[in-house]
């Protein structure tokens, strides 16, 4: 736009034709003048500035309600998701748990010893991460007619490794299930020992590594089978949501094993 | 016209303290200027006479909230301004300069006041149509005749953020006004 035209504009826009005000308009306005007009604006300043104050601690109240409710539920689920499943299997009787693997096996394969006690039930236990039960009221290290046992505790699972020192050699199931923090895949690892002719089948879960599956439905069936004795012998168990535990209750051969396999898949 | 936006706050003292007779004498002082912006903003003078009224019966409800830091007469702008923009917000007639000169101006037209007050209706219109912050700036500075450093004040903004909003405008108005015409 050049200065003239500018020019032209503002003069325009300055001198726009304005008509005087009607007659009588200054009256009208004068007679709208309330009749009280005394204004005290300190005290119009101070009601501003109190109900400004109110306003603000109405939010602040607000605020810690909220953050104190939020906090309140993150802790309660905290405390939640750190009370760890551990499920131990005692003496498990052949009879009970484990099985004659197959029908053609089962017809050769000479009995099993009769089981020692008569109620062998899996017993599930809820117990702290740190606490360390001693072997034997798991009945982890038991002599060979019953010598099997599952554990879900790296800490039942780190005396287990210690027991295997000792001269009596059961075979043992351990399974342990943790959610990857990487993608979010509920894993399961599984380890055998003293059975090496051992055969491991997990059904609902993919095979990501030798000893690590990926669950991929709501639960997995591990089903180790072994000759003992001279017979074909079967563990069987089952890994649903309430076995998984917190990656940071997960054992460090768990936690190797899964970002291993993370890493592998990348 | 000489803008009566100065000279006030010695009357707002007095009206604060109850003196009805300075607010009259406020009102004489203001309502012209008052009622010039609003008619050059609407184009309609009943229209601007009743806009500049509500303007007052705002301005004393608002009186005790006038903290002083700006200038009687911009806080009173920025009332009249904002009625004004209520009003054209509701279904309304404007009436256009032009109808207005038919209707009430029974004396022998000369053509260029006619073609005066047509370049002027047209002007306003472009105004109107202007973005809400270039719309304000000009009409605050040239029907308002409020200084730049007020409207800074008022806007929150430096004078020359002022200044380039009326540059922008003047643009937008000469491309405007060159499109009607052409």
């Amino acid at each position: 736009m050049n200065a003239n035209r500018k020019m032209n504009l503002q003069r325009k826009l300055a001198l726009t034709p304005v008509p005087a005000p009607p007659t009588g308009l200054a009256e009208r306005i004068k007679h709208e003048i309330p009749e009280h007009l005394r204004f005290d604006a300190e005290a119009e300043r101070k009601s501003l500035a109190q109900s400004l104050r109110l306003s603000l601690r109405v939010a602040a109240s607000i605020l810690i309600l909220t953050i104190g409710a939020y906090a309140m539920l993150h802790v309660l689920s905290r405390i939640n998701e750190q009370k760890p499943v551990a499920i131990t299997t005692e003496r498990r009787a052949p009879a009970a748990k484990e099985s004659v693997a197959s029908a053609p096996h089962a017809a050769e394969a000479p009995a099993p010893a009769p089981p020692p006690a008569p109620a062998n039930v899996a017993r599930r236990k809820i117990e702290p991460p740190t606490k360390i039960e001693p072997p034997t009221t798991r009945g982890l290290m038991q002599p060979a007619a019953a010598p099997e046992a599952m554990t879900f505790s790296p800490a039942v699972a780190a005396q287990s490794k210690a027991a295997d020192s000792v001269a009596v050699q059961p075979t043992r199931l351990d399974a342990e299930a943790t959610v990857s923090p990487i993608s979010g895949r509920t894993m399961l690892r599984v380890s055998v020992a003293s059975a090496p002719d051992a055969k491991v089948d997990v059904q609902g879960a993919r095979q990501l590594s030798t000893d690590l599956y990926a669950i991929e439905g709501e639960r997995a069936t591990i089903r180790l089978r072994y000759r003992r004795d001279g017979a074909e012998k079967t563990i069987e168990r089952t890994i649903g949501r309430a076995d998984v535990r917190p990656w940071s209750d997960a054992s460090q051969e768990m936690r190797e094993a899964v970002m291993k396999a993370e890493n592998a898949q990348r | 016209m000489l803008a009566p936006w100065n000279e006030e706050g010695r009357l707002l003292a007095a009206i604060r303290g109850g003196d009805r007779s300075a607010a009259e004498e406020l009102v004489e002082r203001t309502y012209s200027a008052v009622y010039a912006s609003l008619y050059r903003m609407c184009g309609d003078g009943e229209m601007a006479s009743d806009l500049t009224q509500e303007t007052y019966r705002k301005a004393w409800e608002a009186l005790g909230g006038f903290d002083g830091r700006s200038q009687f007469s911009t806080w009173l702008y920025r009332i009249a301004y904002t009625t004004f923009l209520n009003a054209i917000r509701r279904p309304r007639r404007m009436m256009p300069l032009d109808d207005v000169a038919e209707m009430h101006d029974e004396a022998p037209a000369a053509d260029d006041i006619l073609r005066q007050r047509e370049e002027a209706e047209r002007l306003r219109a472009a105004v109107m149509e202007l973005p809400d912050d270039l719309r304000f700036t000009v009409t605050a500075h040239f029907w308002g005749e409020l200084p730049v450093g007020e409207i800074a004040r008022m806007e929150k903004i430096t004078g020359a953020a002022v200044r380039k909003r009326l540059r922008k405008a003047f643009s937008l108005l000469e491309a405007s006004l060159d499109e009607e015409i052409g």
